[in-house]
């Protein structure tokens, strides 16, 4: 009994390898540096890293699609300054608090509004999200600029910077948002018609047309999704900061896809879930979190940080080569 | 410039991307040539120098971009596939 329970966990570490990952570096960190295991430290980890992570949930599903969407960075910009300068309009002068609700609406659907788009453009284009996405990252990069006219804006109202340092019980208000979204899209994927749609055009599209699948409008639902979670970390980012710049969010793109791929999502689709990305996310969290703490410079980081996916990828790749070779004989 | 700084290029990976993809050659790999990379890269030139000079300020050229790279690379495939739009349902 004993040996079968070990056997479990041991098959659950070999699906999920980014755990086992995290737990290395967890370990390392805790031994190597007396201000990393702390309550008030994890805590931080959480909230760092819930921008990214947000961001990732919705990427999980473009990327098990077998997409991408390269524009997200440009649309925590674009919700980023849409919730704080909107709140500011003298048309909600006396709504008192009230005056974040319209901003955060917009801000929200402004991100769904393009995700749809790109989605749209994908479905009956046919051209690849790749390329779609490279476009749009740089031309909502541009909206943001013509929105702002280059302007940093500032929140007047000082609950709404409050709102993001705030705590619900011990934990903060940003990390309770974070693991609540990461059990909704858990639940999602793997226990909704939708999640399972998500697999199947990824893993292979003509069957899915065959199935009966509509690909099109589904894939568009997950690039709005992802539109979704990218506004939802422009927001959540904004109010930490109390501002916002128009060159918010650069290269997040980077960030969330390498969290979604170290989580074992197969770049060509049809591969991969939640639990793995949140281990990725938390991956990253904790390797920027801890070096920061060894004072290891930020440039060192990206190298780091750099060498380990593609560490990864290479072991991803043998190990796929050696299922299937296992699957042939 | 006569000088160099730590954070020169950044960005360029997507411009750079953009003149190739604009030039016909394929993600896919297997289609392409240098010269068309020429032109599509001088197509961008133009489209950005062109802007500037017309007034705009300059991130009015990637919401350009934003539609030229996706145009072409639409009407490069439904070329191909002899009509407009994906049959994809």
């Amino acid at each position: 009994m004993a040996t079968l329970k070990q056997n479990k966990a041991l098959r659950w570490l070999t699906e999920n390898p980014i755990w086992g990952f995290c737990a290395l570096i967890f370990v390392f960190f805790s031994l190597s540096n007396e201000f990393f295991f702390d309550v008030n430290n994890f805590q931080n980890i959480l909230v760092q890293t819930s921008t990214i992570g947000l961001i990732a949930l919705g990427m999980t599903l473009v990327m098990i699609n077998g997409n991408i969407d390269l524009s997200v960075g440009a649309v925590v910009a674009l919700a980023a300054s849409l919730m704080v300068d909107l709140q500011s309009w003298s048309a909600f002068e006396n709504w008192g608090n009230w005056q974040m609700l319209p901003a955060l609406i917009v801000a929200l659907a402004a991100g769904t509004a393009l995700g749809a788009l790109n989605g749209i453009i994908v479905w009956k284009t046919g051209v690849d999200a790749f390329i779609v996405t490279l476009g749009a990252m740089l031309g909502v990069r541009g909206l943001v600029f013509v929105y702002t006219e280059e302007q940093s804006f500032f929140a007047m109202n000082f609950t709404f910077s409050d709102l993001g340092m705030s705590s619900i019980g011990p934990m903060p208000a940003l990390a309770i948002l974070f693991l609540v979204a990461t059990v909704l899209v858990h639940i999602l994927l793997s226990r909704t018609v939708h999640g399972r749609n998500t697999y199947a055009v990824g893993g292979n599209r003509e069957a899915a047309v065959n199935a009966g699948i509509r690909v099109g409008p589904h894939m568009v639902v997950n690039f709005m999704i992802v539109g979704f979670f990218a506004a939802l970390a422009g927001v959540t980012l904004s109010s930490q900061m109390g501002a916002s710049t128009p060159n918010l969010g650069r290269e997040y793109e980077l960030w969330v896809i390498t969290a979604v791929v170290l989580g074992g999502t197969k770049l060509a689709g049809g591969a991969g879930n939640i639990i793995g990305t949140f281990g990725g996310v938390l991956a990253i969290g904790i390797l920027r979190n801890g070096m920061n703490l060894m004072q290891v410079p930020a440039f060192y980081v990206l190298v780091i940080m750099g060498s380990i996916l593609i560490a990864v990828l290479i072991l991803d790749k043998q190990l796929t080569r050696k299922g299937v070779e296992a699957l042939r004989t | 410039m006569g000088g160099s700084q730590n954070n020169v290029g950044q960005g360029y990976e997507l411009q750079v991307l953009a003149g190739v993809i604009l030039g016909g050659t394929s993600l896919l790999g297997g289609s392409g040539t240098v010269l068309k990379t020429v032109i599509g890269v001088l197509i961008l030139g133009f489209i950005q120098n062109g802007l500037l000079l017309l007034g705009f300020a300059y991130y009015v050229q990637w919401l350009v971009t934003w539609v030229v790279i996706i145009l072409a690379v639409w009407l490069d495939i439904a070329a191909k596939r002899g009509r407009l739009l994906s049959p994809i349902a």
